[in-house]
C-alpha cells in the first residue's frame, strides 16, 4: 500500500472518521431539506408561492408592485419594521411572503437605477449614481485615475446585466445561503478542521514520528501523501456537503424552478456583478467552496505541522477561522483600519456571499483588479506558501 | 560498512548532553551501555538522523550523512526506546506502513513481512490489532519493523525491554545471525544480552564514550575484583550502602553475596569469575567520568 493511501486511511478512511462523516452527513442533509422546507411552509405552500411568482417573472410589474407595496405595509403593521421579524412571520403565509418579496424587489430595481440611504460613499452604487460620481470626475479632469475607471467599469457592468428580474428563486436563495453564510463556517469548516487537524500534530502525540523521521520518505515523500490526503479529505467532506444540501433541498420542493433566472434575481446577489443564471453560479460556487475549504484544510494542516498537540492545533485553527468574527466585534473603526485583514480572513474568502454579492475592486498598480480575482491569486500564494512550509519543517524536524 | 563520529556535540539550551564523541564503527554488533542520563539516547538519536547535533559530523564510508540525504536514511533501521502504534493498526498494517516509509516495493514488502513475522514469531498475529499486543509481542513487531528492507545499520535503542527470557535469547540469535555483514548499534541496560553478542562494548557516561573493547578486555581489567561471600539476612542492607552488590543468592538465613571490590571486603570473601556485568559495575562506581566542574 503506498504512503498516501496509509495518509488517507489515517486521516478518513477509518472507523471513528467515518462514522463522524455519517452524522454529519445526516446533518448536512437535515440542514438542506430543513432551510428549503420552512421557508414559506409546507410544499402546498411553497406551490401557492410559485404559482404566485410565474406570472410575474420578468421585469416589474407597475400594477403588482402597488399591491406588494400595500401588503408590505400590512406586514409592517403586524410585525414591525425589523426584516427578520417580517421574514420568520411571513414565513407560513405565501400570499403574504411573496408580496413582501416583490415588495422588496421592486425596492432592489430602485436601487439598480438610484441607489441606497445606506450605500457607503466610498463603494456607491446606482447607474444613475455611478453616472453623476463619472461626470463629477470628468468635470474635474480626474479621467485618468483608478477610481474613474473603476467607477466606468463598475457602471458598464451594471448597464450590460441590466435591471434586476423578478422570479421565483427561493430555493436557490436558500441554497447560496447554504453555501456562503456565515453559518457555513460552522457546519462545514469547523468539522473539516477538526478532520485535518490531526494530520501531522497526530506522529508527536502518537510517538510515530521517530520512525518515520528515521526513514527513506519520512522526510520528503511523506509531506506529498500527507498533503494529497489532506486535498482528498477536505474535497470528500466539502462535496459531501454540497450534494447534501442541494439535492435534500431541492428535494424538499421537487422542482429545479428558477434555475435559468439570473442571479440577480435572488434577492441577496441581486447586487452581484455576475451574468450568472442561478445554476451556472451554483457550479461556481462550488467550486469557489472546494478550492476555498481547500485551501483552508492546507492552512490547518500547516499549523498541525507546527504543533505537538491536536488540540492546540485545532485552537489556533479555529481563531484563523474566526479572526473576521472577532475583529468585527471590535467595531467598523478597527475594522475599517485593517480592511485588508477582513478581506482575505479566511471567514471572507470562504463564503460565496462575501467574494460575489456586490461590486468590489483593488487597485493594484493603477489596475482595476476584481476581489474574487484578488481571492484566487490569494488562494494560490498560500497554498503553495503552506505547502512550502510543510515540506521545509519536516525536513528540519527533530525529536528531542 | 563504516560508521564514523566526529566531535559530536548536543546541547540542549545551555546543557551539554554529548560532550564530543569521536568513534570508528564497522561491521558486527556494538553495544552501548551506561546509566541513565548519560547520553545514550541522544546519540542514538543522532545516528537515527532524527536529531541534528549542535557540532560535529558523521560520515558514512567517507561520506558525510547530510550529503547523502534520503539515502543515508534508507540504510537504517530503528528501534526507539519507546514503541508508538495507531491504535486502529493492525501488526500487518504495522509492517506495511514502515515498509511504504523505508520505500520498499509492496509485493517485496509482502515477503518481507511473512518472514520476518516468522522470524519474530508474530505470524499468528500479524491481523490482531497491534495495540492489542502484549508488551513483548509489541517489542517483537518493533524489531521486526527495524529489520525491514534489510538495512546496513541498524540502530536499537532498548530492544529486550519487556521480553521474557525466551523471547531475549530468539532476539539475540536473530541479532547474532544478522550481524554478520552488518552494523548493529545496541544500547540496553541489561548486560547479558550485550555481553552474549556484542563485538565491543562502549560505556557512556555524561555525555562522552570513554572505553571502547570487548566483553574480554572488560572483564580482564576486573580479575581479582570480584568477590562471593555469606551474610546473614540481617546485615544484608547496612553492607549494601558500603559495597557493591552485583548479585545475592540466598541460602537459608544466609544471603551469598556477589561484591565487587579492589580489596578482599572481608576475612571469609572468596574470589569469583568476573563477567560484564561486574566489569559494568566496576567502571560505573570505582572510575566514574566525573563531568567537569
Amino acid at each position: 500500500m503506498s504512503l498516501f493511501r496509509f495518509e488517507l486511511r489515517k486521516l478518513m478512511l477509518n472507523k471513528k472518521t467515518l462514522i463522524i462523516l455519517g452524522a454529519m452527513l445526516i446533518l448536512y442533509a437535515g440542514v438542506g431539506f430543513g432551510t428549503s422546507y420552512f421557508i414559506v411552509g409546507d410544499g402546498e405552500a411553497y406551490k401557492t408561492y410559485a404559482d404566485l411568482a410565474r406570472p410575474l417573472a420578468g421585469p416589474v410589474n407597475a400594477e403588482y408592485a402597488g399591491v406588494a407595496m400595500e401588503s408590505y405595509e400590512t406586514a409592517k403593521e403586524r410585525y414591525g419594521n425589523n426584516e427578520e421579524a417580517i421574514y420568520y412571520g411571513t414565513s407560513g403565509d405565501p400570499v403574504l411572503k411573496f408580496d413582501v418579496d416583490y415588495a422588496h424587489f421592486v425596492g432592489h430595481v430602485d436601487e439598480y437605477y438610484n441607489g441606497a440611504p445606506f450605500d457607503s460613499l466610498f463603494a456607491p452604487y446606482g447607474v444613475n449614481v455611478l453616472q453623476s460620481r463619472l461626470t463629477e470626475l470628468e468635470q474635474s479632469g480626474q479621467t485618468g485615475g483608478f477610481e474613474y475607471r473603476s467607477t466606468r467599469d463598475q457602471l458598464n457592468r451594471e448597464v450590460a446585466l441590466g435591471e434586476p428580474q423578478f422570479a421565483n428563486t427561493l430555493e436557490w436563495g436558500n441554497l447560496f445561503a447554504n453555501w456562503g453564510d456565515t453559518l457555513t463556517l460552522f457546519l462545514l469548516f469547523i468539522p473539516l478542521l477538526f478532520i485535518i487537524s490531526p494530520v501531522f500534530s497526530m506522529e508527536a502525540s502518537t510517538g510515530m514520528d521517530n520512525l518515520i523521521l528515521s526513514s527513506r520518505n519520512g522526510r520528503r515523500k511523506i509531506v506529498a501523501a500527507k498533503i494529497a490526503a489532506v486535498v482528498v479529505t477536505a474535497v470528500a467532506i466539502l462535496a459531501m456537503y454540497l450534494l447534501a444540501t442541494f439535492v435534500f433541498g431541492f428535494l424538499s420542493v421537487g422542482t429545479l424552478e428558477g434555475a435559468n433566472a439570473a442571479l440577480r434575481s435572488v434577492p441577496d446577489y441581486v447586487r452581484a456583478p455576475l451574468g450568472f443564471s442561478n445554476a451556472g453560479f451554483t457550479a461556481v460556487s462550488a467550486l469557489w467552496l472546494l478550492l476555498s475549504g481547500t485551501v483552508f484544510a492546507l492552512i490547518v494542516s500547516f499549523i498541525s505541522s507546527r504543533l505537538k498537540s491536536q488540540i492546540a492545533v485545532c485552537g489556533a485553527s479555529l481563531v484563523v477561522l474566526l479572526l473576521n468574527i472577532g475583529i468585527a466585534a471590535l467595531g467598523t473603526t478597527i475594522q475599517n483600519m485593517i480592511q485588508p485583514v477582513v478581506d482575505f480572513g479566511v471567514a471572507s474568502f470562504a463564503l460565496v456571499g462575501s467574494v460575489f454579492t456586490q461590486y468590489k475592486v483593488y487597485n493594484v498598480f493603477g489596475m482595476v483588479v476584481p476581489y474574487h480575482v484578488m481571492l484566487i491569486v490569494f488562494l494560490v500564494l498560500v497554498a503553495g506558501l503552506t505547502s512550502f512550509g510543510m515540506f521545509w519543517g519536516q525536513k528540519k524536524r527533530t525529536v528531542a | 560498512m563504516q560508521l564514523q563520529l566526529e566531535g559530536i556535540v548536543k546541547n540542549f539550551r545551555d546543557k551539554e548532553v554529548l560532550k564530543g564523541i569521536s568513534l570508528r564503527l564497522e561491521n558486527g554488533v556494538y553495544g552501548l551501555l551506561g546509566p541513565n542520563g548519560a547520553g545514550k539516547t541522544t546519540m542514538i538519536r543522532i545516528l537515527a538522523d532524527i536529531l541534528q547535533p549542535t557540532k560535529g559530523r558523521i560520515l558514512i564510508n567517507g561520506q558525510d550523512k547530510n550529503a547523502c540525504g534520503d539515502e543515508y536514511r534508507a540504510k537504517i533501521g530503528y528501534l526507539p526506546q519507546d514503541m508508538s502504534f495507531y491504535s486502529d493498526f493492525t501488526g500487518r498494517d504495522y509492517l506495511e506502513y514502515v515498509a511504504a516509509l523505508k520505500g520498499v516495493p509492496a509485493a517485496e514488502a509482502r515477503e518481507q513481512i511473512e518472514a520476518l513475522a516468522r522470524n519474530v514469531g508474530l505470524s499468528g498475529d500479524l491481523h490482531r490489532r497491534c495495540v492489542t499486543y502484549s508488551g513483548g509481542m509489541q517489542r517483537r513487531l518493533g524489531i521486526a519493523q527495524a529489520l525491514l528492507d534489510n538495512p546496513e545499520i541498524l540502530i536499537l535503542d532498548e530492544p529486550t525491554a519487556g521480553l521474557d527470557p525466551h523471547e531475549r535469547i530468539k532476539f539475540r540469535n536473530i541479532i547474532s545471525a544478522y550481524s554478520k555483514d552488518r552494523l548493529v548499534l545496541l544500547s540496553t541496560h541489561i548486560v547479558s544480552d550485550v555481553d552474549s553478542i556484542a563485538k565491543q562494548v562502549m560505556m557512556m557516561e555524561y555525555g562522552k564514550v570513554e572505553r571502547l573493547g570487548s566483553s574480554e578486555e572488560y572483564v580482564r581489567q576486573i580479575e581479582n575484583c570480584v568477590w562471593s561471600l555469606r551474610i546473614p539476612v540481617e546485615r544484608l542492607v547496612e553492607f549494601q550502602n558500603s559495597a557493591v552488590i552485583s548479585n545475592v543468592v540466598p541460602h537459608g538465613d544466609m544471603m551469598e553475596v556477589r561484591v565487587i571490590s579492589e580489596n578482599k571486603p572481608s576475612a571469609d570473601a572468596v574470589p569469583v569469575t568476573p563477567n560484564l556485568e561486574d566489569a559494568y559495575l566496576y567502571i560505573f562506581n570505582y572510575l566514574p567520568l566525573k563531568p567537569a566542574a
